[in-house]
């Protein structure tokens, strides 16, 4: 009997310890930029990315970054596949019904981008015929369709690099999205030609807390990655990340 | 005996009093301790609930210095940061002669401004949009003044073709025209064209190709002068509200502190009047105790004690207490009649003493059995 509870504990033991060693898979964005997208190499890049690779260190936690499209995050995290997904994701009460959500990691606000003269202003009468991208499954498409739905065409895209080139190549006569990532479009070749109209939208959900999606129930994950958080803000990781892609401060 | 009436002893306390001295109205027990202990208990509720009033006005101060303040002096922080760097935005838009980084240094600006640091007070949100619209402005004036520059160059040109047509040595006309192409001021222009009219007045009319050139120069300074103007009055703008920020947190921080320090001064103080109020009517109801419970005890005790003995007896003031004055009362009643009864018995003995010697001599054999303790027959 003694040895057979001896050998339950070892093996309990043994366990325990592959467990602690599995890597955690965190995914991020494979063509968002400036959050994630992959570089020459083949390697992922970007805000989202570098900030991911922070937290692993401050847990002190082995990761493998799983570059992922953006409507694969959520169902991605809610099935266990993913551990958490570090990508511009707002903290949407729809959201919070599927996966936990760690604090904020930045704040973010959406603004329509187009060609000056296009649309003057944002309202119902100005886009009435107008066709708008926007990302497929983000919070801007419901906010679209509700407002806008009806006057307006609205375009889905997988990705927030294949929206943006709808409208530089003009399939599209404004796009919405994330400021800061137009922010990386209005600056690159291409972009030249638009500017950003109206004011940035915070409310119908379009601004607010970036948070970081993870598995639900996994609340010793979610305080590791919170404990994380407030360990690159301080020892200034945090900082250094976020001046080498956006010209302010995002948290 | 009721606890309300007043005692009616000839040697009650009251009887004691000097002559003239009406005696005071005694009062029960029960009426006394209610309305002490209700006195207590409100005294002490009253510290109680000052003390714990002040102790939430602290902690609701510390919450909302977390929840609110700390927030808004973060952002107050964040905005001054911000600003600083909507400077520097600036500068390399009124500086850079690249059109592509002159772009995104006004980007960068707008997204600045369009961060959450500029929304946290409307005076602030005022100030971005301010600074957004003179930086607009001046990307404008100077895309214009790119064109103008292009242009400058085809009049350049245009002059310089002009000079070598009209033939011979025209190097100091060369030259007054790079005066006019490099003016840095229009008071430098003014002279240039002051030169070059004078050198070519009454010469070939191709010899005056060059007033285009100075004209688009007047231009470009024009553009210069209004850009580095807006710019400078934004800057001072935008350098005032760093310093106004900077010194608002301060202000912020310290007044609150002030606060807390201030509320946490007045409960500190309201314990310790509470408590010495306290202690002040713990020691009147010590000393009340005393004067008018433990004293009239002791003193009914000594009246009691020396009920026997010839010494002179105390009379003890009397209690307000019914309770302890019936009390002494009775003592004093009861010491009188057991020594109004020693005296009966001496009297009754020395009757009998004296009237022995006419009795039976078996009686006298007997007579001191009828001193001992509990002895009732007669001898």
């Amino acid at each position: 009997m003694k040895t057979w509870r001896l050998l339950l504990c070892a093996w309990l033991c043994l366990a325990l310890q592959a467990l602690a060693a599995e890597p955690l898979v965190v995914a991020v964005n494979n063509n968002d930029r400036p959050f994630g997208w992959m570089n020459d190499k083949g390697e992922p890049t970007g805000f989202s990315v570098d900030i991911a690779k922070a937290l692993c260190k401050a847990m002190n936690r082995e990761c493998r970054l799983q570059p992922a499209a953006f409507a694969d995050f959520i169902p991605g995290v809610a099935s266990g596949r993913f551990d958490f997904v570090v990508a511009n994701i707002l903290r949407t009460p729809e959201r919070e019904k599927l996966v936990d959500f760690s604090d904020r990691f930045w704040r973010s606000s959406s603004t329509f981008v187009g060609q000056p003269g296009v649309v003057k202003a944002i309202s119902r009468q100005e886009l009435k015929g107008k066709t708008v991208a926007v990302q497929k499954g983000a919070v801007q498409e419901r906010y679209l369709r509700e407002l806008y739905g009806d006057v307006a065409t609205i375009d889905t895209y997988a990705s927030n690099a294949e929206r943006n080139a709808a409208l530089a190549a003009g399939k599209a006569d404004l796009m919405l999205g994330s400021t800061m990532s137009h922010f990386a479009f209005m600056t690159a070749k291409g972009g030249e030609r638009f500017e950003i109209i109206g004011e940035p939208i915070y409310d119908g959900g379009l601004g607010g807390d970036v948070a970081i999606p993870l598995t639900k129930g996994r609340n010793d994950l979610r305080q590791a990655i919170n404990a994380a958080m407030t360990a690159i803000l301080r020892d200034g990781t945090y900082a250094r990340i976020n001046n080498a892609y956006f010209p302010a401060g995002v948290f | 005996m009721p606890a309300s009436t007043t005692p009616t002893s000839p040697l009650a306390s009251s009887d004691a009093l000097p002559e003239g001295e009406a005696p005071r109205r005694a009062l029960p027990l029960r009426r006394l301790l209610l309305p002490g202990a209700t006195v207590l208990a409100i005294a002490l509720g009253s510290v109680f609930a000052v003390v714990i009033f002040g102790q939430d006005k602290i902690a609701a101060l510390a919450e909302d210095t977390r929840n609110l303040l700390l927030p808004a002096l973060t952002a107050q922080n964040d905005n001054a940061h911000d600003v600083e760097r909507l400077i520097l935005f600036g500068e390399e838009l009124i500086n850079s002669p690249d059109p592509a980084k002159r772009r995104q240094a006004r980007l960068s600006a707008q997204m600045l401004i369009y961060d959450q640091s500029f929304r946290f007070d409307p005076q602030t949100r005022e100030l971005g949009k301010g600074a957004l619209a003179t930086l607009v402005s001046i990307a404008e004036q100077r895309d214009r003044r790119d064109k103008l520059a292009g242009d400058l160059q085809q009049a350049l040109l245009a002059a310089e073709t002009s000079l070598t047509r009209s033939g011979g040595s025209e190097s100091a006309l060369r030259w007054l025209l790079v005066a006019v192409v490099t003016a840095g001021s229009e008071a430098a222009l003014d002279q240039a064209v002051t030169d070059l009219t004078t050198a070519t007045s009454g010469r070939d009319a191709q010899l005056r190709a060059w007033q285009p050139v100075a004209e688009i120069r007047r231009q470009i300074l024009a553009i210069d002068r209004a850009s580095a103007t807006a710019w400078d009055q934004e800057a001072r703008r935008l350098k005032a509200a760093t310093d106004t920020l900077a010194a608002g947190a301060e202000l912020r921080t310290r007044e609150r502190i002030t606060e807390i320090e201030g509320e946490a001064a007045r409960a500190r103080m309201v314990a310790i009047l509470g408590l010495a109020g306290l202690a002040v009517l713990f020691i009147a109801a010590v000393v009340a105790a005393r004067r008018w419970i433990v004293r009239p005890l002791l003193d009914a005790t000594r009246v009691l004690a020396t009920a026997n003995s010839d010494q002179p007896q105390h009379q003890p003031p009397p209690s307000v207490v019914a309770e302890i004055r019936a009390i002494t009362t009775a003592a004093q009643t009861l010491a009188e009649n057991t020594r109004a009864l020693d005296e009966e018995r001496r009297v009754v003995v020395q009757v009998r003493l004296e009237a022995a010697p006419a009795r039976p001599r078996g009686a006298l054999r007997r007579a001191p059995g009828c001193f001992r303790p509990g002895s009732a027959r007669p001898w």
